[in-house]
């Protein structure tokens, strides 16, 4: 399994700034994502390039470094697998949704996942991207809630999530 | 007579959060309560470390807190009752487990553990019900000291 490093948070910082025109944290989000979708998709997806570039747009998720092993890694990794898993969430969520998300809300899991949280006052909904599958819990009104245990990166399930963010927003 | 290792339901306990892994917009993450990986394989450990302010001041706390970051994104602490943990799953549950330094020969009933006994493989999504739990546990936790 290939693992790389993602602890450039300067780069990301410079994406931002040269995300033109482009203010609002959740529209930086997704111009960020978009591009890094794009350079993706228009390179070979086993480049070093474009796989390094998607793990620089995880790192909008945060500063990962320095402390101690008790409390965080301190070189946080994430499997190409998973990144792509979690680019083939992100193309198939309507984009509407990906509007309501900020950096804040997509965090790496401590064992390698990467999860994204969408919040609209009690409800939400929270998913996690693995390398086999994705699961997700949603809270939704009236104290019903969905979930899927076992959620597979084809568009077809993938898109049970738009169904499920639009009970939210 | 209660023994100091017996954590009652009423109990609170503390742990240390940083800003920018387990706070968001001012109110606690959920990731805060996710048990931290271990090296040296950096599985997913089953326990998350808590002090019991019943024998550990608040000052010993922010000190411990402020000692792991190095100061830095220190964000302050989270309070829950050991209650709101233990009745949430039956694999989730407060544990008493001092620590002790055998030079010193002292030992410590300050700590307890948050067990939270899920699947921790490498890279494999979290159980929705857990991700449940996880999530309600950090709506209920009282986030204190912040932005002290």
């Amino acid at each position: 399994m290939e693992i790389l490093e993602a602890n450039n948070l300067d780069t990301v910082l410079v994406m931002k700034e040269k995300a033109r025109g482009v203010t609002d944290e959740a529209d930086v989000l997704r111009h960020n994502f978009k591009n890094a979708i794009k350079l993706y998709t228009e390179t070979s997806v086993t480049t070093e390039m474009s796989v390094n570039h998607l793990l620089k747009l995880k790192s909008l998720t945060k500063e990962i470094q320095g402390y101690t092993n008790e409390v965080f890694m301190s070189d946080f990794t994430i499997s190409k697998r998973v990144a792509d898993n979690s680019i083939e969430v992100i193309n198939a969520i309507n984009s509407e949704y990906l509007d309501y998300l900020s950096e804040s809300e997509i965090t790496p899991g401590v064992n390698g996942t990467i999860s994204i949280e969408w919040e609209n006052d009690d409800e939400y909904l929270i998913l996690d991207i693995g390398n086999e599958y994705a699961t997700y819990f949603a809270q939704l009104k009236d104290g019903n809630n969905e979930q899927n245990a076992h959620l597979v990166f084809r568009n077809k399930e993938l898109e049970e999530l738009n169904v499920v963010l639009s009970k939210i927003f | 007579m209660t023994s100091i290792w017996e954590i009652k339901d009423d109990e609170y306990l503390y742990r240390n959060v940083y800003e920018k892994f387990h706070v968001k917009k001012g109110k606690l993450h959920w990731k805060a309560f996710e048990p931290p990986a271990v090296p040296p394989d950096r599985l997913r450990s089953n326990e998350i470390s808590t002090l019991r302010p019943k024998y550990a001041i608040e000052e010993f706390v922010t000190y411990l807190g402020r000692q792991y970051s190095k100061g830095r994104d220190y964000a302050g602490f989270f309070r829950i009752s050991s209650n709101n943990i233990n009745k949430r799953h039956p694999k989730m549950w407060v544990d008493s487990t001092p620590f002790g330094d055998v030079d010193l020969k002292v030992c410590l009933c300050s700590h307890a553990d948050i067990r939270c006994d899920y699947p921790s493989e490498q890279e494999k999504a979290v159980p929705p019900e857990f991700l449940q739990i996880l999530k309600e546990l950090s709506r209920e936790a009282e986030l204190c000291y912040y932005g002290a």
